[in-house]
């Protein structure tokens, strides 16, 4: 049986990429074998110049995904001067960015999972694994959050930055409001993007990771930026 | 699932590796703020040079990890023509990355604030290339090793690479900045 496998699919490998063969179909039907890893097997056959496809696939979204991060970047760079005189933010911007881009991810394939093991066709407001995972995300992110910032004030401090309470209070709370908000945002996009991808019978986790990063990176730096001068 | 169960458990310990990187980064900004803040431009390119890390190496590991859990690349044999062009796509996804964070960079140097400064032009591109170096690799050897250790390089390189490609890409800007 592993044998006949076997064989199928170095057939399918030896086709070409571009070609659709009902072999897919037929191995996916008869032996359980997921579509994901048919494709694979297809992608990068003998008949696929391998850096040629990578790159041609990858180049777009990264390019937009720099795009997009610049965008984001112009807002800091518009307060750069207040920006700098705040020690504990500069920590805090790659961490916030980092974290709230993972939570971005993990939305994205949990919700896509979600949607693919059809957890979410007609309870979408009563999904008990929906409300649990965005309480979970949130009370991560305000747990990491208040850790970093922590860490971040405690090491701007040895630094010798000047710190006093009012300060500190308002560098938590920019901190908290911005992830709390950013968590909110990336749930909603991933919830409604996973949906419309979904019905399109198109695989959410292609698109929803791509999307939900960059809106983290913007987001953040544009929230971050308006708090940075709604408070200092 | 509960609140406090395994994926709260498993989120909490990632991000709190990932928060550590973060943390890294942010210190050095803040030590070498003057040198390297201070660039015209540089806010503007930088979360985008930090971003590129996580967005080629993450995909570069995760197409390994994939092409090592369905048997197409063998864990003692590796397919040569597989891997190579795994890790020559993303070294050159690397470059044309760098250098259009660099060429946004400049644009919006010369275009909004005035200032003519090519350099920023070749700082991520310089910085790009050496990160990208060492995190390609870095990559490469921790997919095969947890993989060959048993462990599920998926759960694993994420975290990983995020730390590891904050700290080679803030090492590398720096170390640009001395080549400048």
């Amino acid at each position: 049986m592993r044998h006949h496998i076997r064989r199928h699919l170095e057939r399918l490998r030896k086709m070409e990429r571009r070609r659709y063969h009902h072999l897919i179909h037929k191995l996916h039907k008869k032996h359980h074998i997921s579509r994901k890893t048919l494709f694979y097997v297809k992608e990068y056959g003998p008949h696929t110049n391998v850096p040629r496809t990578i790159i041609r696939e990858s180049v777009k979204i990264l390019l937009l995904a720099s795009i997009v991060s610049s965008v984001g970047g112009f807002a800091l760079e518009s307060i750069k001067n207040t920006f700098l005189t705040l020690t504990p933010f500069i920590i805090l911007l790659p961490l916030l960015n980092n974290m709230i881009g993972s939570y971005g991810t993990i939305f994205s394939s949990k919700i896509s999972t979600m949607l693919h093991e059809g957890k979410l066709k007609y309870t979408l407001m009563r999904s008990r694994d929906l409300r649990e995972l965005f309480l979970t995300i949130l009370l991560t992110a305000v747990i990491t959050s208040i850790v970093g910032t922590s860490l971040s004030l405690s090491i701007a401090f040895l630094a010798g930055s000047f710190l006093d309470h009012a300060l500190i209070l308002k560098i938590f709370l920019v901190s908290l409001v911005d992830v709390v908000l950013l968590v909110g945002i990336l749930f909603f996009v991933s919830l409604f993007g996973g949906l419309y991808f979904y019905k399109k019978n198109e695989d959410p986790n292609n698109f929803l990771i791509p999307i939900t990063t960059s809106i983290a990176d913007f987001g953040n730096m544009m929230i971050l930026a308006f708090l940075i001068i709604y408070f200092f | 699932m509960g609140f406090f169960g395994k994926n709260f458990k498993e989120i909490l310990t990632s991000e709190m590796v990932s928060l550590l990187g973060g943390l890294f980064v942010g210190t050095v900004l803040a030590v070498y703020a003057d040198k390297l803040l201070l660039i015209p431009g540089m806010l503007l390119l930088l979360p985008g040079f930090l971003e590129m890390r996580g967005n080629i190496s993450g995909s570069l590991a995760s197409r390994l990890s994939s092409g090592l859990f369905l048997d197409v690349i063998k864990i003692n044999r590796p397919s040569r023509r597989i891997v190579s062009g795994n890790l020559l796509a993303s070294f050159f996804l690397a470059i044309v990355a760098s250098l259009a964070l660099g060429v946004i960079g400049f644009i919006f140097n010369y275009f909004v604030s005035g200032i003519f400064y090519p350099r920023i032009i070749f700082l991520p591109l310089i910085a790009g290339i050496i990160a990208n170096a060492v995190e390609i690799v870095l990559t490469f050897s921790a997919t095969f090793y947890f993989f060959r250790k048993g462990y599920d390089p998926n759960n694993i390189m994420g975290p990983f690479i995020t730390t590891t490609g904050d700290i080679s890409s803030i090492l590398s800007l720096l170390i640009a900045i001395v080549i400048i």
